[in-house]
């Protein structure tokens, strides 16, 4: 089955992707399936695809990136309701007001920013490793 | 008309001739410029990410999630949260790949990546039952603000928004959508920042009580409470008060009325009339808490409070990755990777606005808390400034808040009025405007008609139905059809059915009001933690078992979605598109 699927990923590819040009004038029907090779980008057609190796590789990599994101996400928002739920912590005041409350309102968000810039990074990351590559 | 209902309307005015300017001046540039050029120039991510958080930044956001925590308090903070948290996930799964299949709808996608038409007809009809419950709340707070402003009947904010949608989506001004959203955001965020950085400087300047008070909500100066329907509310304290109406069934004339502590009801145009000091009675179905209970989540001891946080929060932060309004927008990014930035920006967007609502829901319990006792808690954000500052300053900051409430349920409605159009007119394979027309017409009629019936159910209670529809069907496919090589046209359809099917009674019996009490309260209420799970095991399941049916062209596919652009030619337009840019409804 995989044996299978490398021959047809390792057929040479005609156009790499997003060599597309939108400036393309035929209409196509809407998503009559993969769009067919761009009459006007024909000279890149010698361009070498990526393997297709190479491909599956940059997939993993960046299926782990958004993986380990989502990780982190779930584990912050499972866990904060039970860390609310300890009695401790949910008696917890800043200056007479609940500590939950401030985490609430103000300490999350800023969190999630900097996980999405994360995220962003090491997915270009790839992307370029696969480039030099 | 009373002061802050001039400023409202002025404000309102102001608001539609700003949108008209900028559906005019777009057209102009879409008759100068190709419509190929429009639709492939590209936004930067900036301005794109300014365009995103405006279409998401709904009635939900901007009035509902206010109204929630001023009556349910830190239980509702989780909400944000999670949307916020659903923006991570878009970025980390699906933008850039969605982007670089030139897909501009998510059935265009489903389509082009399973290859089956059927499955394109299944996401359209998910797309449809998406956008409608998300448009209702959009209506119907657009009924209340009027209505609370300026003393409208109820439909009169409905027409407005369906009036002004139509014109925008129906003129061309859609071409321009990517510059009136961008700058609605911006509207929004000031009609929340300004009038909240006023009411903290009053607050703060009036050595008012600490920011969450003490015990439970009291009435801060003598208040005249006016009961718009029949309605039964719980006093918390025997008080002696003045009404004029019907209360317990029995007329009264103004005089002096002891109300022990208790359940009574009042008639519909009863005025009530609160010393200061007196406890806040409330609606029967809202909670009385003290301020502590009120500040910690999950204090008030409701019941199965633990799973439906976590359902809600799962709903919330699934349905966002499928919102078919959302992901449109990504397609006027250049590239995979300009998409991939702008998504990236809109949380930063999305955290500057969210720390609004939880603050007009704290000054709420403190400056107008009859709301509590009227249930009309969606109104919190637009009575405070009138409420806290008497006189033209206030009704100017009311006029503010209008606007912004106004061009959320705008710029929200246009965007699903154009999903949903587009969707139905791609799926009937017509490219005429017509064709497109006729989808718009159904995409705003099917929840206008459902309106009257549905009562109040607070805008944020609607749209998270919406969610949960997203979060059962679209979310799944979009996950697995970019990660996931085994996925078969049967799977996704299996999995949408499932999911999307079940979503969809549980939010239409939730809807009915049918309501049952216990488990199967919270199963209908919050069921994404069950249903979501659910629709991704329905769809690799399936997919599993019919693995011989999995598209030729997947592995092309997947290389399409996942691959970037040879550094050499990067700088080109965008993939092709899917779909002819001549399209009337490409941004």
């Amino acid at each position: 089955m995989a044996a299978e699927r490398v021959a047809v990923t390792a057929a040479p590819r005609a156009r790499g992707p997003e060599k597309g040009g939108a400036r393309s004038a035929v209409p196509r029907a809407a998503g009559a399936g993969p769009p067919r090779p761009d009459p006007l980008h024909t000279a890149l057609q010698t361009a070498p695809a990526p393997g297709a190796a190479e491909v599956r590789a940059l997939i993993r990599a960046q299926l782990r990136t958004a993986l380990g994101t989502c990780a982190i996400v779930a584990a912050v928002l499972a866990g904060l309701p039970l860390l609310a739920l300890v009695p401790a912590v949910a008696r917890a005041r800043v200056h007479g007001v609940p500590l939950c409350w401030l985490v609430l309102i103000g300490g999350v968000q800023p969190f999630w920013i900097a996980i999405a810039f994360r995220q962003l990074r090491r997915a270009e990351r790839a992307e370029r490793a696969m480039g030099r590559g | 008309m009373t002061v802050p209902a001039v400023g409202a309307l002025t404000a309102l005015a102001a608001l539609l001739g700003l949108t008209a300017a900028l559906g005019a001046c777009g057209r102009r540039a879409a008759c100068t410029a190709s419509d190929l050029l429009v639709a492939s120039r590209g936004v930067t991510p900036w301005w794109n990410a300014s365009a995103i958080s405006g279409e998401y930044i709904s009635a939900a956001s901007f009035l509902g999630t206010a109204g929630l925590v001023l009556a349910y308090g830190a239980d509702m903070l989780w909400l944000p949260i999670a949307a916020a948290a659903g923006h991570v996930l878009l970025l980390a799964f699906v933008t850039a790949p969605l982007r670089r299949s030139g897909a501009y709808t998510v059935s265009d996608f489903a389509e082009w990546r399973l290859g089956s038409r059927a499955v394109r007809r299944i996401v359209t009809a998910c797309v449809c039952f998406i956008g409608w419950f998300y448009l209702l709340p959009q209506f119907e707070g657009a009924g209340v603000t009027l209505r609370v402003l300026t003393g409208a009947p109820v439909w009169a904010g409905w027409a407005v928004v369906v009036a002004v949608t139509l014109a925008l989506v129906l003129s061309g001004g859609m071409r321009s959508i990517t510059m009136v959203q961008a700058v609605q955001f911006w509207v929004k965020l000031a009609a929340v920042a300004v009038p909240a950085a006023a009411l903290l400087g009053l607050w703060h300047m009036s050595g008012g009580p600490g920011p969450l008070g003490d015990g439970v909500p009291r009435f801060d100066r003598t208040t005249r409470v006016h009961m718009r329907t029949d309605a039964a509310v719980t006093v918390p304290a025997d008080v002696t008060v003045t009404a004029r109406g019907r209360v317990d069934g029995a007329r009264r004339d103004g005089g002096p009325l002891a109300l022990a502590a208790g359940r009574h009801t009042i008639g519909r145009g009863t005025d009530v009339v609160f010393p200061a000091g007196a406890a806040v009675p409330h609606a029967e179905r809202l909670p009385a808490q003290d301020s502590g209970t009120w500040a910690t989540p999950f204090a008030r001891g409701e019941e199965h409070g633990l799973y439906r946080t976590y359902s809600a929060m799962l709903g919330v932060m699934l349905g966002t990755m499928g919102l078919p309004h959302i992901l449109m927008r990504f397609y006027t990014s250049t590239s995979g990777s300009a998409a991939r930035r702008t998504a990236a920006l809109v949380p930063v967007l999305l955290a500057l606005f969210y720390v609004f609502p939880a603050l007009y829901g704290t000054f709420g319990r403190l400056y107008a808390p009859e709301l509590l006792m009227t249930g009309d808690t969606d109104a919190t954000v637009l009575l405070l400034p009138g409420r806290m500052l008497p006189g033209a300053p206030g009704s100017l900051l009311t006029g503010l808040v209008t606007a912004g409430a106004f061009a959320a349920f705008i710029s929200t409605s246009c965007g699903l009025a154009v999903a949903v159009g587009g969707t139905l007119a791609q799926c009937a394979r017509r490219t005429d405007p017509a064709a497109f027309r006729a989808g718009v017409a159904v995409a705003l009629a099917a929840p206008l008609a459902l309106l009257p019936g549905t009562g109040a159910h607070g805008a944020a209670g609607l749209v998270t139905v919406a969610l949960g529809v997203s979060a059962c069907s679209l979310c799944p496919l979009l996950v697995l059809g970019i990660w996931w090589r085994g996925l078969t046209p049967a799977g996704a359809a299996a999995g949408l059915l499932a999911g999307g099917g079940l979503a969809v009674a549980a939010g239409a019996a939730r809807l009915c009001r049918a309501a049952p009490a216990g488990w199967p309260a919270a199963l209908l209420a919050e069921p994404a933690l069950l249903i979501a799970p659910g629709a991704f095991a329905a769809m690799v399941a399936v997919s599993l078992l019919t693995r011989r049916r999995v598209p030729r062209h997947t592995d092309r596919a997947l290389r399409r979605l996942h691959c970037p652009p040879d550094p050499g030619t990067g700088r080109r337009a965008g993939p092709r598109p899917l779909v002819p840019p001549d399209r009337p409804f490409i941004a």
